[in-house]
């Protein structure tokens, strides 16, 4: 069988590249304006923050008590809350930490079975860099802790 | 010139290249919810006041996910990229598809963190509603339309990274390729393939630098499209990196690396014959011969657009 070929008009093209160029516009906009709100068009900024080769190179994680009195890290899988997306809202949690609230709450719509959690903590922990080497000298900061009201951690 | 640039938007592209597509796509939004992201479907348990609506969820009456919403969103999506993969009225539940689609993506993205993953793959959703009904291994038809439809899927593959180094520039400064983001980021997801580098600073400097050339140069596989050996071969470059890094760090971009497939000649894979071959194969006919001579030279080898 020979090859048949479905073409495009002259308008569909003039149409057809018009949009192209759309999409390849608002995708190069945000790139350098605006940020991520306009998604889909966001910039792609994966890993595009600097770290200093002198400094420190910090580590989120979340770590809940529970009414029995253990501790434990509120991971991905027990929360559906991301590391990332907690980071996302870092500076809103530092700012008012009773919101951390919510967090508990996602933990225990997640696991109706588990004891219910009493304290739940942002804790930081920083790498020291020396020249891009890590020196061994390792900190950790609670940046942000919430204590549910009548519990006593 | 003119006829570079008509073939850079418009060649020919074969239908059967849509018909496996459209398997890859739906396979994809089959595989992602409980494979390769598994909290999106977990956000339904979020409390509201963890939801941070995006511009779009903010303009279109997009109410706040909850439980139903999110459950209803994926059911959705399944039920919908069934038939797409098989390309049953491929169009109609590519729609749907689509829209269902990104309300999950959005549902996914509207929680303080926005992933650049998908941009390729959304925009491969969008293009097959478009496409016509295809076959597998379908050499014979071959559309300008469909060429522009993958086109627009490629230029979205290559934005991602081309673009991504702009933003590097843009959010880490140009001393981004100095800076110690890979030491950073091997502490924070390093595997056993990548964790012995953070003795080696130098050398992720080095792989900094390699990295903002390969994203800067990434567009030149979309301009040496006449030459299809030299495409291919890049984008065979391109995945063995994604392999890469998904060793160091086991960030794999897999919407990406599924959209990315619209590069490859996909038309030449015939299931359907396939079996008709080793079928035919098995019982030692003699017809079988007229099936395997078929497709011997492939037309777009040596098509220049």
């Amino acid at each position: 069988m020979d090859t048949q070929y479905a073409t495009v008009r002259p308008l569909g093209r003039a149409v057809r590249v018009s949009i192209t160029l759309v999409v390849l516009a608002l995708v190069t906009a945000t790139t350098f304006w605006g940020g991520d709100d306009f998604f889909p068009f966001a910039p792609f900024k994966m890993y595009s923050s600097s770290m200093e080769l002198d400094g420190w190179a910090g580590s989120t994680r979340v770590e809940a008590v529970n009414a029995e009195g253990e501790r434990f890290k509120l991971t991905e899988d027990a929360t559906g809350f991301r590391r990332a997306e907690l980071e996302g809202q870092k500076s809103r949690f530092i700012e008012n930490p009773e919101l951390l609230e919510f967090v508990a709450q996602a933990y225990e719509n997640t696991n109706p079975d588990k004891p219910e959690i009493v304290t739940v903590e942002i804790i930081e922990r920083r790498y020291r860099l020396e020249d891009g080497h890590q020196t061994g000298e390792v900190t950790e900061v609670v940046e942000a802790a919430y204590t549910r009201e009548g519990a006593d951690a | 010139m003119t006829r570079y640039v008509n073939g850079f938007f418009f060649t020919p592209v074969a239908l059967g290249r849509v018909a496996a597509m459209r398997f890859l796509a739906g396979l994809f939004v089959c595989i992602e919810w409980w494979a390769y992201k598994p909290f999106i479907i977990q956000h339904r348990y979020l409390p509201e006041d963890l939801y941070q609506p995006l511009l779009i969820g903010r303009i279109l009456p997009i109410p706040a996910p909850n439980y139903w919403i999110v459950t209803g969103t994926l059911t959705v999506c399944l039920a919908a990229a069934v038939p797409v993969m098989f390309g049953y009225r491929p169009r109609l539940f590519g729609w749907i598809l689509f829209i269902a689609y990104f309300e999950w993506m959005l549902i996914y993205n509207s929680y303080g963190k926005v992933d650049h993953a998908s941009f390729g793959f959304m925009v491969l959703l969008l293009v097959l509603c478009m496409m016509p009904e295809a076959r597998w291994g379908d050499r014979t038809h071959r559309s300008e339309r469909v060429g522009w439809g993958f086109n627009l899927v490629q230029i979205a593959v290559v934005c991602t990274y081309f673009l991504s180094t702009w933003s590097k520039f843009r959010y880490g400064g140009f001393d981004w390729a100095n800076s110690g983001v890979f030491t950073w980021a091997i502490i924070r997801r390093g595997t056993v393939f990548s964790d012995w580098m953070l003795d080696f600073p130098q050398l992720l400097t080095a792989a900094q630098w390699g990295m903002v050339a390969f994203e800067l140069l990434t567009p030149l596989v979309l301009f040496v499209y006449p030459w299809k050996r030299i495409q291919y071969s890049i984008i065979a470059f391109f995945y063995v990196f994604h392999v890469a890094i998904f060793a160091a760090l086991t960030i794999s971009f897999l919407p990406h690396l599924f959209a990315m497939a619209c590069f490859l000649p996909l038309e030449r894979v015939d299931p359907q014959g396939l079996m008709r071959r080793v079928r035919a194969k098995r019982k030692g006919r003699k017809d079988a011969r007229e099936h395997r001579d078929r497709g011997e030279s492939d037309p777009e080898l040596t098509a220049t657009g």
